[in-house]
């Protein structure tokens, strides 16, 4: 007998002892006395509602506990009725860090080597990716707060987040959606990208989407010209691209080619997922952040309108803004 | 609104909750954990009643959202319910464990495993799913699959070292 054998009459062993609950156990919480009732106390009895609204509920079906969301926005904070039975460790990833920034990041607070992140993330495929991925864990990582036992090791704590963004797009029905808007699921991903990376506020990230899409799909097509993509590509941080800068041959600058990036430049938040499937509506083609330091963006849909907000922008900046 | 709904709901979970039942034992270890999993599946389930129809249809669901919960993030820190028997059966000298107590090293061993690599034993040795539909229900790759076979067998050795030289008996 190998150790195949041995596991499957371990399981139907454990299988067999086990005795299942009367049906009625599962049938008294959906409560199904009228439908329209029956399906709201259903999804009440979820056991995680993952983040909706401003509010998140999580907890199991006898303990329930509201936790209104991080006030910054930043991430999300999920918290579990008990507290802490076991050593555990707490870590907040922000939305919109680049994966190099967010492995450095974990590598900070657990206080295991970069070096052991950077290896996990390389093997893409352990890591539980969707296959639309194509094994680059970019754009992937989902920023929230995890919390991480010491058993964890690098690829578990990067498998966690990766669980996190399969839960958050099984929950909207996030493939059908971006059939819908006619660009395959990675595509999507890297519009949420780069709408998170382009967004001052989260007022914005719908608008931000809208302008990629109607520059993506427009008449004419347009280049999307976006400063966030080229810095990634030159691993650099800033708002404004240098003419060196420009001249860059790579897949990621796009001013020189059409099209999306190959890829997302930052792994975004549920926001900014949300307004990548879910674009404001308007014919808006660009955007100029008009006040740098309060973080004011606004949007343009002729030429006219551009160079006034350029103007605008430029005002601004001479008189030190 | 679907004045079959209730009926339908009902005869599902009578049908098929026990089964589901034992599937939610095996993956999380836990009675009550096991409960919350089949209850929190069928609610969800149960949202999306009316675009399944199909009985078949309605167990895949169930089921693979089970899977999912149980391989997601939040499930795994409810996971402080699991309690490791930390019981392991004295090893006879001559190291002739008996079969029954093989049995209890591997559920012993089984605990520690994380939830994914749990899982992914169970829906291959218990519900007999090939790699493929595995791969399918997880959404992840066939090669990941296979690879996260291997490596918990190869975890469940290495907790258990006795484990690894069941081929002896017999």
């Amino acid at each position: 007998m190998n150790i195949e054998n041995l596991l499957r009459e371990t399981l139907s062993e454990m299988a067999r002892e086990e005795r299942p609950p009367p049906p009625g156990r599962f049938l008294q919480v959906s409560g199904l006395r009228s439908h329209r009732r029956g399906l709201a106390l259903a999804a009440a009895a979820a056991v995680a509602v993952m983040a909706v609204g401003s509010t998140l509920v999580v907890g199991g079906l006898s303990s329930r506990v509201t936790v209104s969301k991080d006030l910054t926005g930043q991430g999300s904070v999920e918290v579990l009725p008990e507290p802490g039975k076991r050593l555990r460790e707490r870590i907040t990833i922000k939305e919109g860090l680049r994966l190099s920034d967010t492995l450095a990041q974990l590598a900070k607070q657990t206080g295991k080597p970069l070096r052991e992140f950077q290896q996990a993330a390389r093997s893409g495929k352990d890591l539980g990716l969707p296959s639309y991925a194509k094994g680059k864990l970019e754009g992937y990582a989902f920023p929230a707060t995890y919390e991480i036992t010491p058993k964890m090791g690098p690829a578990d704590i990067l498998t966690a987040m990766v669980d996190r963004f399969t839960l958050t797009a099984d929950k909207d029905d996030f493939q059908k959606k971006a059939k819908a808007l006619g660009h395959t699921p990675h595509e999507i991903m890297t519009i949420a990208s780069i709408v998170q990376a382009e967004s001052g506020s989260k007022q914005d990230m719908g608008k931000v989407a809208r302008v990629i899409y109607n520059r993506l799909d427009g008449d004419p097509v347009r280049k999307l010209e976006m400063d966030s993509t080229l810095m990634y590509a030159l691993n650099k941080y800033g708002v404004e691209a240098s003419n060196v800068d420009l001249k860059s041959s790579s897949p990621y600058n796009t001013y020189l080619h059409e099209g999306l990036p190959p890829g997302p430049i930052t792994n975004p938040g549920d926001d900014a997922i949300q307004a990548a499937l879910n674009p404001a509506k308007g014919d808006w083609v660009w955007f100029v952040t008009t006040d740098t330091k309060r973080g004011i963006t606004k949007f343009a849909a002729t030429e006219a309108e551009f160079f006034q907000l350029k103007a605008e922008y430029e005002r601004n900046k001479a008189s030190g803004g | 609104v679907d004045p079959g709904f209730e009926a339908d709901f009902q005869k599902f979970v009578v049908d098929r909750s026990g089964a589901l039942f034992r599937t939610a034992y095996l993956l999380t270890g836990d009675r009550h954990a096991a409960e919350d999993l089949v209850q929190s599946a069928l609610a969800k389930t149960a949202a999306k009643w009316r675009s399944l129809r199909d009985p078949a249809a309605i167990e895949g669901y169930v089921r693979r959202v089970m899977y999912h919960e149980q391989v997601s993030w939040w499930r795994r820190r409810s996971r402080v319910a699991e309690v490791v028997t930390g019981w392991l059966p004295d090893q006879a000298g001559d190291g002739h464990a008996e079969v029954a107590d093989l049995r209890l090293v591997m559920r012993t061993a089984l605990a520690q495993l994380t939830p994914r690599q749990r899982t992914i034993l169970v829906l291959r040795y218990f519900e007999d799913l090939s790699e493929t539909e595995i791969a399918r229900m997880l959404d992840v790759g066939v090669g990941s699959v296979r690879s996260q076979i291997y490596r918990s067998l190869e975890r469940l050795k290495k907790i258990a070292p006795e484990l690894s030289t069941v081929r002896e008996f017999r």
